[in-house]
């Protein structure tokens, strides 16, 4: 098994896609047999994917204007004055890239460019809309009971506030068995959460399911109030992208 | 002369916005949200190289740190009661400003007294852990998990 192992660097190729089909075919094969593996490969691919998205281009400064959403709720309140505010706004985009440009292209600063760079100040997010989601990946049950505890106290304190909160449980790797119907520890208490707050939802990645049902030959059947996504990383990667909070528990 | 009334008020506002927004995310502080909820000693002792780490590379002054614990993470605390080592590293993070929240619900569900947490006070309990990290990323900070 050991002897077997692809170096880093080969896995690092892999993830990267530099492999011819046969080379990569071949790397893959190693992969799938053995689980310890996968799991490693897949948080390779994540943090790929976290990695590129926070050097897009469209975030670094010069060419955020494009990004469709606003998520700088601190312009709400000029909504109103439409006119003036997007004139406003067009010198604030001029001022805040040029501040950035000062200050560097760190992952941080382009994040702030992103607040900066909103195009449309009529916020389609306001301060009063939030999105979170929580990638659950190594909940045990102790935790798992914590988590969704912590997930009502969101909706509740929500709910006290006025706000309107949405949350996105995507569930993989070693925290898959929360959702399995012949597993879960609390479906009752998930079936409650779900349909007292519909802002929630419960998803399990796709690829950890069919890597499951492989290794224990047979299909593996999740609770009804949980829906499949394709895949779990690319699901975290696609919410951050739309500017959803996100929290890895 | 309503023009230049006109002209001036989006002059006005041009230069108010990015005031508001500085007010915000402020500029030259780089805020950022360590988020621990492993039990593993050494993914605390870990934890706590990488914000020492961050200070290094970025300098304390300029820095706004908040370690965010919940579930296992508040053995963080604890272990740093009983071990010199990590409470060495809890006392000179403290001192550069990092601030070390843990999370009520968390203390609740495993029984644990504040007391048991090395150099806790109930100004750095947060309700909910996973609450406080969702709030603390919309106010700026940037979330990293160790």
């Amino acid at each position: 098994m050991t002897d077997v192992r692809p170096s880093d660097e080969i896995l690092n190729a892999f993830v990267d896609g530099q492999f011819s089909p046969e080379d990569r075919l071949f790397t893959l094969k190693s992969i799938a047999g053995d689980e310890g593996l996968s799991r490693e490969v897949c948080d390779m691919v994540q943090l790929k994917e976290l990695v590129a998205m926070a050097y897009r281009p469209e975030v670094l400064p010069g060419a955020g204007q494009e990004r469709p959403r606003s998520s700088g709720s601190w312009v709400g309140w000029w909504g109103a004055a439409a006119g003036v505010a997007a004139l406003a706004l067009a010198a604030t985009v001029f001022l805040g890239l040029d501040r950035d440009r000062v200050s560097g292209t760190a992952p941080i600063v382009a994040g702030d460019a992103l607040k900066l760079d909103a195009p449309h100040p009529v916020a389609s997010v306001s301060s009063d809309h939030q999105r979170v989601l929580l990638h659950v990946t190594e909940v045990d049950i102790v935790s798992a009971r914590g988590l969704l505890d912590d997930v009502e106290f969101m909706f509740e304190t929500a709910l006290l506030n006025g706000q309107e909160l949405q949350v996105q449980m995507v569930v993989h790797g070693i925290a898959m068995d929360l959702v399995r119907a012949d597993l879960a520890p609390f479906p009752e208490r998930m079936r409650a959460l779900v349909s007292t707050y519909p802002g929630l939802s419960i998803t399990a990645c796709g690829q950890s399911l069919a890597r499951r049902a492989r290794e224990e030959g047979g299909a593996i059947e999740l609770l009804p109030w949980v829906q499949e996504v394709e895949s779990g990383v690319q699901e975290a990667a696609r919410r951050q992208a739309e500017g959803w909070t996100y929290i890895r528990v | 002369m309503r023009n230049k009334i006109f002209f001036a008020a989006v002059l006005l506002l041009a230069m108010a916005v990015p005031g508001l927004a500085s007010a915000a995310t402020a500029d030259d502080v780089t805020r950022v949200v360590y988020h621990v909820n492993q039990g593993d000693p050494g993914v605390h002792m870990g934890a706590l190289r990488n914000v020492q780490n961050h200070i290094n590379a970025v300098g304390a002054d300029g820095m706004d740190i908040k370690v965010v614990m919940h579930g296992g993470g508040i053995n963080l605390l604890i272990g740093a009661s009983q071990n010199p080592d990590l409470q060495a590293a809890v006392d000179s993070l403290k001192l550069q400003g990092v601030d070390f929240q843990v999370c009520r619900n968390t203390l609740a569900s495993r029984n644990v007294p504040l007391e048991a947490l090395y150099d806790a006070t109930e100004a750095d309990v947060v309700q909910s852990g996973v609450a406080q990290l969702s709030i603390l990323q919309r106010e700026g900070y940037t979330y990293i998990k160790p």
